[in-house]
């Protein structure tokens, strides 16, 4: 407990210098911005932040990458309370009371509830971080080679199932995910597999021109697929919400802090799960269940903290078992091993300090949201009106600018273009990202997991089930996909 | 051709194990959305703005990036994207080239001299 208080001390420390600050509430900001703007995801904020600061020194370029994915998170409410269109997928279910707040004239309100959502969420998660962190890394390190196959099967599976319309789809997404992963030079024998004879294939796809790819590229087709009206906002009130409003709903916060943070330790399920399931939750527990999908300051509130939560809860799997809770976690586990750091079973024994480094970067970010959330409230309204025409081919640039950083060499940036064309005709016709991305940074584990417990059991696939946490974890897996095949109706697809 | 039993690779280490395993599960999948959605309509897309987006870009990413200086690519990229998807309003096509410009020197100086990257 001490321990823990002096080496978030010392973390604190460590960051609190001019550099650090500014670092911190630039990429805020950019977070923000990214969030803020319909189309432009957090996972797509991370990934161009992840090229940009290659050559930063490891702490100052995480720094920067987790308060990008804390801004775009929290950036998302801006966009969904004044237009009705979620900036990020995390906060479609903010649209719901906060752009009838909004209509209601008080958009400024809403906003300032959001902000104290996502400040106060976070917050949490970051509690949880703390407490969890140190726990699932001795559970973790019972983990052989049999669980982590099934942790990582388990992941692509949950993944597929929680997150889009269609469970098939996303399992699909997901095995495709993991079936990329495994071009390239095996691990065994380097042996080259799907290489074609081509030399840059050998080392396999790179990770982060693939995410560059798969939600740069992909989203500004889609964003500019069809011409936007100019857009009309409401009119902002005051954006200070009471203090007295705040604490009404202490319940709600705590709640959907708590849903929020589990729903970040499953793996690749992510933030907009978070938003809807704390704001369901609110819903069921509230005394005015009435004013749900009317305005209600409740919901707004239950929505942004349980995304904002979902932040730091899904980190704690990065941290201890080297799997993403999220898309936006995916990358930014892969900035973590570009730039040296393993997290893994060992962090806690390793390098204990690093989990309170994160959990500094955390707080830096919240002082940031906090900030642009009550100050530069209007001027980040002002950055709704930017015409995509104008900023879609920067963000082009540096899709294809960032992949080509990562090794020096053209190979990445047509990597990041054939993942564009393929995550935007998958988007399409309806397939998530998320399990392919989780796929994709999961295959390799699930490979070495599995060959390895085959070497060592000498091809004996027994203690794959026999095994208490891989029998768990494989009756987990049956479990999901039995009651996703007999819930299944025949459906026509939709026009997209 | 050399296989890999000369190396004592067993049928559980070969290399081809995970992606056979994973291509059989995609089969699977692949063969029960087909069945389900037998007797659903074809996906219509829409694809509108979407060929000029991908000319535009693929022009830039694989016919200049890397064969002219970057600094013209982004430059011409960006005046022609802007100009085009700006048009018919002369007013803005006119500052297509000013946006290009900013962006072009911004990336080459944020990229070259504050984050130290090389460029293509």
């Amino acid at each position: 407990m001490f321990e823990g208080l002096v080496l978030f001390g010392k973390s604190i420390g460590g960051f609190l210098t001019v550099e650090s600050i500014l670092w911190a509430l630039g990429a805020s900001l950019i977070g923000v911005v990214i969030g803020a703007l319909p189309g432009l995801t957090a996972t797509m904020g991370v990934a161009l932040m992840t090229t940009l600061t290659l050559k930063m020194e490891p702490n100052q370029a995480l720094l920067v990458l987790v308060c990008t994915y804390v801004g775009a998170i929290y950036g998302g409410s801006r966009s969904a309370i004044l237009l009705n269109i979620p900036g990020t997928p995390a906060s479609a279910a903010s649209c719901l009371d906060g752009y009838a707040l909004a209509r209601q004239g008080r958009a400024g309100y809403a906003m300032g509830i959001a902000t104290t959502g996502s400040v106060m969420g976070t917050l949490i998660g970051m509690f949880f971080l703390a407490l969890f962190t140190p726990l699932l890394g001795n559970v973790a390190l019972k983990f052989g080679a049999y669980e982590f196959f099934w942790l990582a099967a388990f992941g692509v599976v949950i993944s597929g199932n929680l997150t889009g319309d269609d469970p098939l789809k996303g399992w699909m997404a997901g095995f495709l995910g993991l079936f990329l992963a495994t071009i390239g030079q095996e691990g065994v024998y380097a042996f080259e597999r799907f290489t074609f004879g081509t030399r840059d294939l050998a080392g396999g796809l790179s990770l982060v021109p693939a995410l560059v790819g798969a939600f740069g590229f992909a989203e500004l087709l889609l964003v500019m697929r069809e011409r936007r009206p100019p857009v009309e906002l409401s009119p902002v009130d005051s954006v200070v919400p009471k203090i007295r409003d705040v604490l009404k709903y202490w319940r709600t916060i705590i709640r959907s802090g708590c849903i929020g943070t589990f729903i970040g330790i499953i793996p690749g399920v992510g933030e907009d799960s978070a938003a809807w399931t704390s704001y369901a939750a609110a819903k069921r527990a509230s005394a005015e269940k009435e004013l749900f999908g009317k305005g209600s300051v409740e919901g707004l509130m239950a929505a942004e903290t349980g995304d904002n939560a979902c932040v730091p809860g899904a980190i704690i799997p990065v941290l201890t078992l080297q799997i993403p809770g999220s898309a936006p976690a995916a990358v930014l586990m892969a900035a973590m091993l570009i730039h040296g750091v393993r997290p893994g079973p060992l962090i806690m024994v390793e390098s204990p300090q690093f989990v309170y480094d994160i959990i500094t970067m955390m707080l830096f970010a919240v002082v940031g949201i906090l900030i642009y959330g009550l100050v530069l409230t209007r001027f980040l309204v002002q950055v709704l009106r930017v015409r995509y025409q104008i900023i879609v081919p920067v963000i082009f640039v540096l899709c294809a600018v960032g992949s080509f950083a990562i090794a020096a060499r053209l190979f990445d940036v047509w990597v990041m273009l054939g993942f564009g064309l393929l995550g935007f005709v998958l988007r399409l016709a309806n397939y998530p990202m998320a399990p392919l991305v989780l796929g994709l940074v999961l295959g390799d584990l699930l490979e070495k997991s599995l060959r390895r417990g085959l070497v060592l059991s000498d091809g004996d696939v027994t203690p794959f089930f026999t095994r208490p946490i891989s029998a768990f974890l494989c009756a987990l897996i049956v479990l999901i996909v039995l009651s996703r095949f007999l819930r299944w109706r025949p459906h026509a697809n939709r026009p997209v | 051709m050399d296989r890999l039993e000369r190396h004592g690779a067993a049928l559980y280490t070969a290399p081809g194990l995970v992606p056979g395993l994973l291509g059989l599960v995609l089969l699977v999948l692949g063969v029960v959305l087909a069945v389900r959605n037998r007797a659903a309509p074809s996906l219509r897309l829409r694809w509108e703005n979407t060929p000029l987006v991908l000319v535009l870009c693929l022009g830039y990413a694989i016919g200049l990036v890397g064969r002219v200086p970057f600094w013209l690519a982004t430059f011409v990229f960006v005046t022609v994207f802007i100009a085009a998807f700006e048009y018919p309003s002369r007013r803005r096509m006119t500052l297509a080239p000013v946006y290009g410009a900013a962006t072009s020197l911004a990336v080459t100086y944020l990229f070259e001299t504050v984050f130290l990257v090389r460029l293509p």
